[in-house]
This record gives structure tokens, C-alpha cells and sequence, in this order.
């Protein structure tokens, strides 16, 4: 499990350029699903239909496939690069890391002290080393995607940290479900979707066209067991969060319900999140068409959007129990 | 042919969002010989198709929105002032300006607390919108009152300076006159054009005019901001006057299609088209609610650069215009490898 787990995490993949890691995880789970294709935007759409004949319902499973990053965005005469950021990229936790081109060259993200108490995207500079613009040139463009490195690291307790678990345990979970699917009551549309962090574009996109009537986001959620006064019952170690509500979503109390049933039945650990802020591909999936009846599973996660962001195996066992049953029962 | 008084003729017409009848029933007049259907949708959206010599291999829509920004007339006072909300315009770039308000064109200045009478701190670039009216003389509230809810557009004058033209709503008479010269020529391939509505109110007539054409690939053409003046250099610039087409691979609402984006600058890289990309990641098209229409469809934008952009004097270059349309016809000739 670890190492398909460090794999989908250091995948390359920020939001609008998602080719490396759709891949990954269409090679993943191909042999598992009836249909597999990308559509326009990216978004990787893997298709088990239900083999009852009287069914005609719709469960679309989201997971984001795209992690936040930066774009290149001017090249100074200097050589340095100034940047934009790809979605809410924790800013404080980018500078003095290293990132990577695709084209392999290698960057440090730097600033000035005088921008350090309310740094912004265009505080930031990309050392390349280069010695001047020209040079600089050679190696980058504008447009070209910095990808800011991670490192996957074993914590004690099985737990384990990396920049990217948000969200790439979601699709590892979302794949591993896929692999143990059997006798699925609604036809299922899995969408690894793109360009979540940018606003949920991928996901309404893809929500547009299916229309589902169900639909189960998986992401992962913050944490309330660190060392500041953020005030969740989520802790590590407690289970699957079942989301509640979040910024852009309140989630269906029915599937809730339901998704309460299948835990108590299967001896699945749960918590329960309600996230003050922050959104998911839930509230996409929910104001699709005419709308649908939705929630989602997360992996809770502490330090989101930073280069440590750790979770707990068992947690992830848990959210990958709860999905692979959830495609065999009934959410109404 | 696209000329500066052929820009004149299209952002001199009256056309703020939620009224623009009269630039609709323009550019229908300019195109109607030539294209092959044009139809009004339900949010005053023009759709057209045009034939090409080739069948295409890819539906393609291309878009650019009538509306301009401009002003509604929201309470009359009863010394016959016109109270008003804007509609993509700061407070700062509108004290003292002339306005035509309405159907009438009768002509207003924007006044507000003379500057003698404001607390130092009320003293600030960006006056509070309701200490700001348009005095179109009137003596009383009897006067003035038939004025109330309708719009009101900048009275602005069309001028050639140096290079540089300038005048109003180049945001985005340049789209829509680049977009019926396109209509009026031989097309290589079989396309579809939208004219949309409302777009500076947040690209309300695009999520209509692109769930009824549903196209393939859609490409935006626009006016953007050009920050090239004092005060300015290196990244904030955004992009120059006289530098070119603008395509830009981001901005504040959308990440443009890369393959697109990629395909198409080079292309204009191989023919000697002059384009620029935005060094800054701002401002928003009617793409970015085009993307995710109909489960997807690719975007990409192709702007003339433009100085002062929501204001009433836009200042811009007609060869940006002139490269952008080189860019476009080599968008259409080369639709099949897109």
C-alpha cells in the first residue's frame, strides 16, 4: 500500500496540467472498470455500470487530481523568475524549498524580509541560478509549471507525511475502492477531477455532463489535534470523516444517514467534520443540472498546503473500507 | 478590413450589460449577408454559423461580448441629481466626466462633494459611490425622474493620438468587430460565433451561447489590460501596447487550455505574428464560464492590449488589432491540427 501511496504523491501534477498523474492512475485501475477516457478538460472519468437492469441512477465519486504550485509568469533581467500561484499555495511554507521543472531544472523559491509579514505570490523570486536573463531563458519559459518538491516520509504510528496528500491520498483511496468494487446498485462514475484548487473547474464540468444523482467527493479534511487553537473534533487515528458541511457545501443529511448505517454495519471507524472553511468538489457535484444528494469522505490531514501534511494509514484503510461499501447499498 | 474608424463605428454605439439592443441590432446589420444562420437567444446572445470550404474536424465557437461598462440610474434626488451603482467601473477614473444617459443620449457631468467640503480622510482616490451623481441640469425631481433605471455610457471622444487611438468600450467592440470580419470572408473551415451579453456582469450570456452552440474548442477574443504606463515595470506591466496580440496561458478566472495555448503561439512564433503573453495573472473573460460548459471545452483568449481599460478613454494600438486578426485567420486555416 505504501508504495503505490508515495507514488500517486510525488506524481507530477498542478492544477491545469494533470497528464503525469491521470496516467498513473489510469494504468491503476484500467483493468477494474467497465470505461475509461479523459474528457476535454483533463478529467479522468472511469465508468462500473450497475448490472441491475432497473437501475437508472447515478453515483459520481469526485477526487481532485491536481495539487496547488506555482507558474512562471515574468523573467527578470537578473535571471530570477516572478511567479503566480496555482490555487491556494500556503506561501510561508514555499520559501526556501526547492521546486522542479518539467524540463528537470531544478529552482529555489526565495523572497525578501521586508515581504515576510504579508507575503503575496508576487513576493516571490525562482533562483535558477542563472546569471542573467538570457540564460534564465534557456531553461524556462513564462507559463512553465514549478512544481514544489516533496518528500514522503514515515512517521511512527503508521502515520506518514508528504506535500501532496491533499489530495492524492483521495484518489489512491478512490482507486483501491475501485479495485474491490462488486455488485453495485447505481451506475458509478469515478472522476479524478482537474483544476479543483483553481475554484472545483474540473469537477463542474464533469458534474455538468453526467448529472449525477448522487455524489461522494473525496478529500481530505483539517485536523484539530495541533498545536494551535484550530477548533475541530477531527484527530488522527479517529477514523473516516463523514463531511457535515464545509465553506462551499452542506452536505445531504439522507446520504449522511446512510453513510452512518454502512459504518455501524461494517464496524468502520468514522468522525464526523464540519470544515469553517475551505471547497470541495462536493458543492459541484451538488448544484449540477438539478442537483444531487451529496457528501463526502475525507482523510483527515494535518498541515494542509504545506510540505508536511500528515495523515494516519488506518485513517485511509477506514475511507477506503467506507467507499467500497458505499457502492454496494442504497443512499436513499 | 480592420481600421481605426471600423473600431470607431462599433464602440461609439450605446450597449452597457443588460441593454444591448442597439450594438446587436449593429452588428446583425454588418453580418447579415454574410453568414449563413444567425439566431437570438433567449439572453439576447447572437449566434452564428458561418460555412467554411472545409467540413471541420473540431466545432469551433468564437466569442466576444457586446456589453460595455457603464452606469444605471438607481434614485433621482430631489434637486433632480442622478444617483447610480456602476457596472465594472472604480469611482476613481469618473469625477467630472461627461455621461450620455439613455436612449435620449442626454448629456450629464459626474459630480460629487465639492473637495473643500470633505474630511481629510474622505479625501481618497476612490470616492464612496454614493457621494457621486450625474447633474444633467435639471432643477427639480419632476425634471430628472424619467431617468430613473436607465443607463448611462461614458461620452467619450474617438481620437487618433500619436500611435495610439482612443475613445471607449474597446473591451470589447475589438472582439465583436474582429469577429464580424471574420464572418464577412471565406473561412477554411465551418465555424460558429457568439456574441454575448452581460459578460462585464460576470459572463452571464456565455454559459447560454455556449450550451447552445456546444463547441469543441472555443477561442475568446478580447480586450485586456495593458499596465505599460508610469510606474510600472518588469512583472506589473501585464502586457504592452503596440507589443501585439495577447494570449495569455492564465488569468484571474481561467487556466487556458495548454495544448491551445501551446499550438497557437507557436504557430504565430512560425508565421511572424507579433503576440505577447500577461506577465500577470488577473482580469477574467467570458471563458471562464465557457470552459465548463457541457462537460468541458477547451479555451483559449486572444486580447488586444488596452490602457485604462474600464475607463472612459481607453487608449489602444490598431496594429494589436491587425496582428490579432493575422492570428485569428491562421487559428481558422489551421483548425485540424488544434
Amino acid at each position: 500500500m505504501l508504495k503505490t501511496l508515495e507514488k500517486y504523491v510525488l506524481c507530477q501534477g498542478v492544477s491545469g496540467n494533470e497528464n503525469a498523474i491521470s496516467n498513473l492512475i489510469k494504468d491503476d485501475i484500467t483493468p477494474f472498470v467497465d470505461e475509461i477516457y479523459n474528457d476535454k478538460l483533463g478529467n479522468l472519468i472511469a465508468v462500473i455500470k450497475s448490472k441491475d437492469k432497473n437501475n437508472n441512477k447515478k453515483l459520481m465519486f469526485s477526487a481532485h487530481m491536481d495539487v496547488n504550485g506555482l507558474v512562471v509568469t515574468f523573467i527578470e533581467d537578473n535571471g530570477y523568475l516572478r511567479v503566480s500561484n496555482l490555487g491556494g499555495v500556503d506561501l510561508y511554507s514555499v520559501i526556501y524549498s526547492v521546486c522542479s521543472f518539467s524540463n528537470g531544472t531544478k529552482g529555489i523559491i526565495v523572497t525578501n524580509e521586508e515581504s515576510y509579514k504579508d507575503l503575496k505570490a508576487r513576493h516571490l523570486y525562482i533562483d535558477i541560478g542563472a546569471k542573467n536573463k538570457k540564460e534564465a531563458e534557456e531553461a524556462v519559459s513564462v507559463g512553465d509549471i514549478a512544481f514544489i518538491d516533496s518528500y514522503f516520509t514515515v512517521l511512527k504510528n503508521d502515520r506518514v507525511c508528504a506535500r501532496g496528500l491533499d489530495n492524492r491520498a483521495g484518489c489512491f483511496a478512490l482507486s483501491e475502492a475501485i479495485k474491490s468494487v462488486k455488485n453495485n446498485i447505481y451506475d458509478l462514475y469515478f472522476v479524478f477531477s482537474v483544476q479543483e484548487e483553481l475554484g472545483l473547474r474540473g469537477a463542474k464540468a464533469a458534474a455538468g455532463a453526467i448529472l449525477p444523482d448522487f455524489g461522494i467527493a473525496v478529500d481530505v479534511t483539517d485536523t484539530g489535534d495541533m498545536q494551535d487553537d484550530n477548533k475541530m473534533e477531527i484527530k488522527l487515528g479517529n477514523g473516516a470523516a463523514i463531511k457535515i458541511l464545509d465553506r462551499s457545501c452542506i452536505c445531504s443529511p439522507i446520504i449522511n444517514k446512510n453513510l452512518k448505517r454502512i459504518c455501524d454495519e461494517e464496524s468502520i471507524k468514522y468522525q464526523y467534520e464540519v470544515l469553517e472553511c475551505g471547497g470541495t468538489d462536493t458543492a459541484a457535484m451538488q448544484l449540477s443540472g438539478s442537483g444531487a444528494m451529496v457528501s463526502a469522505i475525507s482523510v483527515p490531514t494535518r498541515f494542509v498546503h504545506t510540505g508536511v501534511e500528515e495523515i494516519d494509514l488506518s485513517d485511509l484503510s477506514e475511507c477506503i473500507k467506507l467507499i467500497t461499501k458505499i457502492c454496494n447499498t442504497t443512499l436513499e | 478590413m480592420i481600421t481605426a474608424e471600423r473600431l470607431k463605428s462599433f464602440s461609439e454605439i450605446d450597449g452597457v450589460s443588460g441593454c444591448e439592443e442597439q450594438i446587436r441590432d449593429y452588428i446583425i446589420s454588418d453580418i447579415y449577408d454574410y453568414a449563413d444562420e444567425i439566431k437570438i437567444d433567449v439572453m439576447g446572445n447572437v449566434l452564428c454559423y458561418k460555412k467554411g470550404k472545409k467540413r471541420a474536424p473540431n466545432k469551433i465557437m468564437y466569442a466576444a461580448h457586446m456589453d460595455e461598462v457603464g452606469f444605471y440610474i438607481n434614485s433621482v434626488s430631489d434637486d433632480g441629481l442622478l444617483y447610480f451603482d456602476t457596472i465594472g467601473i472604480l469611482t476613481s477614473v469618473i469625477l467630472g466626466k461627461y455621461v450620455l444617459v439613455g436612449k435620449d443620449k442626454i448629456r450629464g457631468v459626474i459630480g460629487s462633494k465639492p473637495i473643500h467640503l470633505l474630511k481629510d480622510d474622505d479625501r481618497s482616490s476612490y470616492p464612496e459611490l454614493n457621494t457621486l451623481y450625474i447633474d444633467i441640469g435639471a432643477k427639480n425631481k419632476d425634471e430628472a425622474i424619467r431617468h430613473l433605471g436607465s443607463y448611462a455610457v461614458f461620452d467619450s471622444e474617438f481620437a487618433n493620438i500619436g500611435s495610439c487611438i482612443t475613445g471607449k468600450a474597446f473591451d470589447d467592440r475589438v472582439g465583436c468587430m474582429l469577429l464580424c470580419e471574420m464572418i464577412k470572408q471565406d473561412l477554411e473551415y465551418d465555424s460558429y460565433f457568439a456574441f454575448t451579453v452581460g459578460e462585464e456582469t460576470g459572463a452571464r450570456g456565455a454559459s447560454a451561447a455556449s450550451n447552445r452552440i456546444k463547441p469543441d474548442i472555443c477561442v475568446v477574443v478580447e480586450g485586456t489590460t495593458a499596465q505599460d504606463v508610469a510606474g510600472s515595470s518588469g512583472a506589473d506591466v501585464v502586457c504592452k501596447v503596440g507589443e501585439g496580440a495577447t494570449v495569455p496561458f492564465m488569468d484571474g478566472g481561467t487556466y487556458y487550455d495548454i495544448s491551445l495555448y501551446n499550438k497557437i503561439t507557436n504557430i504565430a512564433r512560425n508565421n511572424n505574428i507579433k503576440f505577447q503573453t500577461k506577465t500577470v495573472v488577473a482580469g477574467g473573460t467570458d471563458a471562464q464560464i465557457i470552459q465548463r460548459q457541457n462537460g468541458g471545452i477547451r479555451v483559449i483568449a486572444v486580447s488586444m492590449p488596452c490602457r485604462y481599460i474600464h475607463s472612459g478613454q481607453t487608449v489602444a494600438d490598431i496594429s494589436d488589432a491587425i496582428q490579432m486578426k493575422k492570428l485569428l485567420d491562421l487559428i481558422d486555416n489551421n483548425l485540424d491540427i488544434l
